[in-house]
């Protein structure tokens, strides 16, 4: 600690420094905001101009899933990427088991919301078509049922086999690559859809995306890879080495 | 007139909620500040006619992180952000 005479000053330190930051960021997007002229209309029009063509009735989900499907591709490989540092820094964290449950209230409490959670995703998964709702509001009301099953230490990610839970996460993503890449195919430009098809292929984009964010969302809280037991793989090894 | 003083004080709150999940020394009150701060701010998306921001605001942005935020805290020894701040110091 020879060089650092000077104490070390973090922003931390000067919470006031931080609060003006703050209030002129804010009037920065004030003024941008009031100043008349400096907003452009937006694209509303032009979305409700070809609104009828994207297949579904919601403006906000034909913007995610037809004009700008792109934006939701890659917003599912980045879950998938989550998923994947999470369980490639499972050996950096503690791998201490969970505390026992609390017990029988949360028992009686997932009894009650599961059900309903899991009919309110469906419902939102349906609802995105036509008004609020969507893959990720599903997804993420998936994703608490399965936290709520986490933390009354129920091992559903260790029973799983490792394959459906691999599969489970990767199947948006890579649903959506098959999608974007058939358009292709077809001498279209990535990720279009027919007009006649555009309907029933963004329902099926939306459940898989739903299903897949639900289940990265309930990994990235168990926070680790799941346990496998090693027996069988050591197994197959043990009959090779026997033959 | 009651809509926007409504409005007025949700922003307020919003505001007020921000600068203490930033400022709190505890780090359990922060998180639980900040689920505060999530389920408030749904408000705020459903008062700007968002509904759909609303929903992803409380399903992922209060609830799910949250979540994510407490169970990070439980594997974290200290609890204050002096007591880690000084320790990160003294690993230096």
């Amino acid at each position: 600690m020879v060089n650092s005479g000077r104490k070390r000053v973090s922003p931390a330190h000067r919470p006031w420094l931080l609060l003006v930051l703050l209030l002129l960021f804010f009037a920065a997007l004030a003024w941008v905001y009031l100043v008349p002229g400096s907003v452009p209309g937006g694209l509303a029009r032009q979305v409700d101009a070809s609104l009828v063509a994207s297949g579904v009735s919601s403006r906000v989900t034909a913007v995610l899933l037809n004009f700008r499907a792109y934006d939701t591709l890659l917003e599912c490989f980045i879950l998938l990427l989550g998923v994947m540092v999470v369980w490639s820094l499972r050996s950096a964290g503690t791998t201490e088991p969970r505390q026992p449950a609390v017990g029988a209230i949360l028992a009686a409490l997932e009894r009650l919301l599961l059900p309903l959670m899991i009919l309110v995703a469906g419902y939102l998964l349906w609802a995105g078509s036509s008004q609020a709702g969507g893959a990720f509001q599903a997804g993420a009301i998936l994703g608490g049922a399965g936290v709520l099953l986490l933390l009354d230490s129920s091992p559903f990610l260790d029973i799983l086999p490792k394959k459906a839970l691999v599969w489970g996460i990767t199947l948006a993503p890579l649903f959506f690559l098959a999608v974007g890449v058939a358009a292709l195919t077809q001498g279209r430009p990535f990720l279009t859809y027919r007009f006649q098809e555009a309907s029933l292929v963004i329902v099926a984009l939306e459940v898989a995306a739903a299903f897949s964010i639900g289940l990265c969302l309930a990994t990235l809280f168990a926070g680790r890879l799941p346990e496998y037991e090693s027996e069988p793989a050591q197994d197959k090894f043990a009959a090779k080495r026997g033959e | 007139m009651v809509v926007t003083a409504f409005d007025m004080l949700l922003c307020l709150t919003l505001v007020w909620l921000a600068w203490h999940v930033l400022a709190s020394r505890d780090l359990f009150r922060a998180v639980v500040l900040f689920i505060s701060f999530g389920m408030l701010m749904a408000l705020g998306w459903v008062r700007l006619r968002a509904p759909d921001l609303a929903l992803a605001e409380a399903a992922i942005g209060s609830g799910l992180t949250g979540a994510l935020f407490l169970s990070a805290l439980r594997k974290l020894a200290g609890t204050t952000k002096e007591k880690r701040r000084l320790d990160r110091d003294e690993e230096r």
